[in-house]
């Protein structure tokens, strides 16, 4: 009974709690109208940007009309909802008379000059485009950074250069300086000739793992290409299952198979028993099979796992 | 603590939190409201330009010749065979009045490295996209092999082949062997669609699927004899990939499925033993390729965001990987009795869960909270198996192993905003990591970083990056007195205490229009502590600059450096405890490249140069007994021109030339000048040093439409 009246004490609290949470859910949002700076909007819409902004503009922007964002047909498009002003917020202010000597305001999103955030300039795009991979888009490497979606894509452009394999690499190497050292390798995955993506094992929008990799197991961007290596296998070698760059280095390397090390000394770093696997390199003993071409994997070849009944030192 | 003593607390800052969310709301629904007022009516977009509706697109012819194809090379055309050759490369792109669109492009159609791909896009209705790739690469030494029916399953020997106890003792290994260049071709194919059709639902289907084809080297061996076979390749995964979603202003959900299937056309290599039998029956010699697998994995994320104040987002997803591949024998040694294997399905149930919450309570201040949890689970057949040693002879059973694991991580993270753009982060993340291996091995790793990042001025970004890790916890100590039975030492080494430490620097300068540059150097330490075995101590170096100068109208030079270096410290013993050698390694890097343009040149020409130049060299020493030694370095340099003219000779017809030039030089201790019988008990591919240059002239025309 004392338990009882305690609990309907403290009703009226917690269905107060309860109301303000879910009232404040609903009205709080990500919309497009929702994301709007304080400021009056033009009397004309795009006719009142496009008066200066027109193909003769500096900074072209006409190309927009031929990408879906341009498409006022499409409801979902921003120059079928506020135009312009949909992205770059209200632009009064810019448009209007400026005196002389002054200094025209900047549109309040997406200006060279302006004062808006990365992360609210962020918020307009993730209004229409909080799907899919930018679920984890909040929270990411690249957000957290202040990285911007126009650090990266070009809204304007006819075609986002992201979208060409050799542009959008080019663009990660900006920030990525050492990776794009890595991919000149001897040793490395295709990149630099623009047959791999940067996107095709990371999900620069946000991501499970560590370092934006793909998927939700380490591995699981390796599998995606390298199926043969996932067994699971009768004789698995650990590191593998574990994960791959222990052993390679997937950028780029100067040794063969894009290894962090050469064998013996790689495997050497966890095969520390007795017996010829912890044999010194020495090179007097050069030309030998412990040493030369593969090394260790000479005979032990099956270095990624054996599921041959007789294959435990992943010989067979 | 009694739970009124939690509850009436936790109630009084949940009451706080609902009050600050709920008034930011009040206030955001009023805006909403000033935001309907807008008259759009008066926005007739009369300056607005029309879709160009109807084709377009370019098409373009090329003529190439090369001198002699460069398997190292990044450029794709160099890969490929030498001599002649013509392709053509082009897009062709539709825009329809109904607004659906269709862009279709392909390059290097004629070559070995084509790409063709086609878009349609119906905006709020679907999206379709379909993309065929071809990689093809090829080793990078060229070989020789005296095994026949390469391609194949079986490898043999010539009929007159006599086996020898050593190589230079095979007397017809030179007379029998033919030249052999291992290469493989990987063929993709990827159909996508998207369908929007229902506003606020989306529904996603890839396909794709991968075929390897071609060769590699794959040493067989008996023991202590081993040969370098030239193994096929026939191998396909196909991948389905299906999500449904549905997004709110507010929330989004995501379910998905992805299912892949490895198929592998050849499941066993045999081949003839080349040297004399170390056992009765050893002739042949049979070892197993990768098995057909296949995984399934259902995964289901959502997010929600309450206003720009809490954000959460999710992920948790179930799946499995299989394989159940028949087991080939024991031995094909036809003098060992051994009973068949039996059938020995394998399976991994893989289990994830990350969860993320992001709190702003003030302007300037926002904490990060995130979980994740990866669970593997070896649900294989693990016992023992009688075990037959490289069809030699039979060994001690033996237990698969069990690759089980299961990987936490606590991470929490605060993001504090300076003046202007200038931040600063904190965080810590605790990871803990369990393994199933016949004992339970646990270790914990904690990890503390910072981050700063100021803009001094609008011009200028310089952002630091401090972060320390911290292995410890396992229970993992050397016994010198203990001989392993199955060598724990193999992981237990890499388990041991750790401490890592990372430092980077980047500066980016952008003070005028036309000038940028960017620096960054980033340094690693990394010791080992508590194993007397393995790796000790590492260190690494890297430096990169970049710089961009359009120094005049229509002149653009940009240039990097970037310099590498990776320092290895480990010891070894052969017994387990007392380290009695030590192996010091050194790698260096160094590339540097520029590229310099000249654009509108009498308002017909357009030239450009560019050059890349790497330079490796890897050092290693090993010191026993206090005795130095050294290996000899490894060497590698690359050079590479790239030399382009564009002729503008009409609106829409270019002409354009282009010469590229590139050498490659290795000097490889491992490979360099061993012939096939240069070794005594492996018979090797045979390997010349390398000193490779080529040449590509190649001419195009192209026309736009």
């Amino acid at each position: 009974m004392r338990t009882s009246r305690r609990l309907i004490r403290g009703l009226p609290l917690r269905l107060l709690l309860v109301a303000l949470f879910i009232g404040s859910a609903n009205q709080l949002g990500a919309s497009p109208d929702a994301v709007s700076p304080e400021g009056d909007y033009s009397r004309k819409g795009a006719d009142t940007c496009l008066k200066c902004h027109d193909q003769d503009a500096e900074a072209p922007v006409l190309s927009l009309f031929a990408t879906p964002h341009g498409r006022r047909q499409d409801s979902r498009a921003p120059m079928s909802q506020r135009q312009c002003e949909a992205c770059h917020g209200p632009g009064e202010a810019h448009a209007g008379r400026v005196r002389r000597g002054e200094e025209r305001p900047a549109m309040p999103y997406f200006s060279r000059s302006g004062t808006a955030r990365t992360s609210e300039e962020n918020q307009i795009c993730l209004a229409c485009h909080q799907d899919g991979e930018r679920s984890h888009w909040l929270g990411s490497e690249h957000e957290s950074e202040d990285v911007g979606c126009v650090s990266c894509h070009q809204v304007h452009s006819r075609v986002d250069p992201m979208r060409h394999s050799s542009r959008q690499n080019a663009r990660c190497a900006d920030c990525h300086q050492d990776v794009r050292a890595a991919t000149l390798r001897p040793s490395s995955h295709p990149l630099s000739s623009g047959e791999m993506r940067c996107s095709d094992c990371h999900s620069s929008h946000g991501a499970v793992q560590d370092t934006l990799l793909r998927g939700l197991e380490k591995n699981q961007a390796c599998f995606d290409c390298h199926a043969e290596k996932r067994g699971p296998l009768l004789w698995p070698h650990d590191p593998v299952s574990e994960d791959c760059t222990q052993c390679h280095q997937a950028h780029g390397s100067t040794h063969p198979a894009m290894l962090t090390q050469r064998p013996p000394l790689l495997c050497q770093q966890c095969h520390a028993q007795p017996d010829h696997p912890s044999l010194p390199p020495d090179p007097q003993s050069l030309p030998s099979s412990r040493l030369s071409l593969r090394s260790c994997v000479n005979c032990h070849s099956q270095v990624h796992g054996s599921n041959h009944p007789s294959g435990a030192a992943l010989m067979r | 603590m009694h739970r009124r003593d939690v509850i009436k607390p936790a109630e009084a800052i949940l009451l706080t939190v609902a009050a600050h969310l709920a008034t930011l709301s009040l206030a955001q629904a009023q805006q909403e409201d000033d935001i309907h007022l807008i008259d759009k009516s008066a926005w007739p977009c009369a300056y607005c330009p029309a879709p160009e509706t109807g084709p377009g697109g370019d098409i373009e012819l090329s003529f190439g010749s090369l001198d002699a194809a460069l398997p190292i090379s990044q450029d794709p055309i160099r890969q490929t065979d030498e001599g002649f050759a013509w392709w053509i490369g082009g897009q062709y792109r539709n825009l329809l009045p109904n607004g659906l669109s269709l862009d279709a492009q392909g390059q290097r159609l004629g070559l070995d490295n084509p790409v063709m791909q086609l878009d349609v896009d119906h905006p709020g209705r679907f999206d379709l996209m379909l993309a065929y790739q071809r990689i093809h690469s090829s080793a990078r030494r060229p070989g020789q092999t005296p095994f026949r029916h390469v391609g194949q399953g079986q490898l043999e020997l010539p009929d007159n082949w006599l086996s020898a106890g050593r190589t230079a003792d095979m007397a017809q290994l030179q007379s029998g062997s033919q030249a052999f260049t291992p290469g493989q071709t990987f063929d993709r194919i990827h159909l996508g669609t998207r369908l929007q059709a229902v506003r606020h639902w989306d529904f996603e289907v890839k396909l794709s699927q991968n075929k390897r084809r071609g060769s590699i080297w794959s040493p067989g061996s008996f023991l202590t004899q081993s040969s370098f076979l030239p193994a096929p390749l026939d191998e396909h995964t196909d991948q389905l990939e299906v999500s449904i979603g549905h997004q709110q202003a507010h929330w989004n959900i995501e379910l998905s499925y992805l299912g892949s299937q490895f198929r592998n056309d050849i499941r066993a290599l045999r081949w003839q033993n080349p040297f004399n039998p170390l056992r009765t029956g050893a002739e042949f010699g049979q070892k197993a390729l990768a098995p057909d697998n296949q995984a399934h994995q259902f995964s289901l994320a959502a997010g929600y965001r309450h206003g720009r104040t809490l954000s959460m987002s999710g992920a948790l997803s179930a799946g499995q990987q299989q394989q159940d591949a028949s087991l080939l024998p024991l031995t094909i040694n036809p003098h060992l009795a051994v009973d068949a294997p039996g059938q020995r399905d394998a399976e991994a149930r893989l289990q994830q869960a990350m969860f993320r919450l992001l709190y702003r309570p003030t302007g300037t201040l926002r904490l990060k909270f995130q979980y994740r949890e990866h669970e593997r689970d070896n649900r294989s057949h693990r016992t023992p198996l009688n075990i037959v040693q490289s069809d030699l002879y039979i060994d001690d059973p033996r237990t698969p192993f069990d690759d089980g694991r299961r990987r936490q991580s606590l991470k929490l993270e605060a993001d504090v905003r300076l003046q202007g753009s200038s931040k600063l982060r904190l965080g810590w993340e605790e990871q803990r990591k369990q393994r199933s291996s016949g004992y339970r091995e646990e270790t914990d790793e904690q990890k503390t970083w910072l981050r700063l990042k100021l803009q001094p001025q609008r011009w200028a970004n310089l952002s630091l990056q401090l972060t320390e890790r911290r292995r410890g916890g396992s229970s993992f100590r050397l016994n010198p007195d203990e001989l392993p039975p199955q060598n724990p030492l193999m992981r237990a080494v890499n388990l041991s205490d750790r401490k890592q430490t990372d430092t980077q620097l980047r500066l980016h300068l952008e003070p005028l229009p036309w000038l940028q540059l960017a620096l960054q150097a980033a340094y690693q330490d990394q010791r080992t502590a508590s194993a007397r075995l393995g790796p000790g101590q590492s260190e690494r170096l890297s430096l990169n600059a970049d710089l961009s100068i359009a120094f005049a109208e229509f002149w653009q030079l940009s240039a990097f450096a970037a310099s590498h270096r990776d320092r290895l410290d480990q010891t070894g013993a052969e017994t387990e405890a007392t380290p009695h050698w030590e192996a010091n390694s050194d790698d260096r890097q160094r590339n540097f490249g520029f590229s310099l343009s000249r654009t509108q040149l009498w308002k017909r020409f357009d030239l450009s140069l560019d050059y890349q130049h790497l330079q490796g060299r890897s050092d290693l020493q090993t010191r026993q007994f206090g005795l130095a030694r050294h290996f000899p370095d490894l060497l590698q340099r690359w050079h590479h021109l790239s030399l382009r003219g564009v002729y503008h000779w009409r609106p829409r017809l270019d002409l354009s030339l282009n010469y590229r030039w590139e050498r490659y030089v290795e000097d490889d201790w491992q490979q360099d000048d061993l012939a096939s019988e240069s070794i005594a008990n492996l018979l090797g591919p045979g390997s010349a040093g390398w000193n490779a240059r080529s040449q590509l002239l190649m001419a195009s025309l192209r026309y736009r439409y």
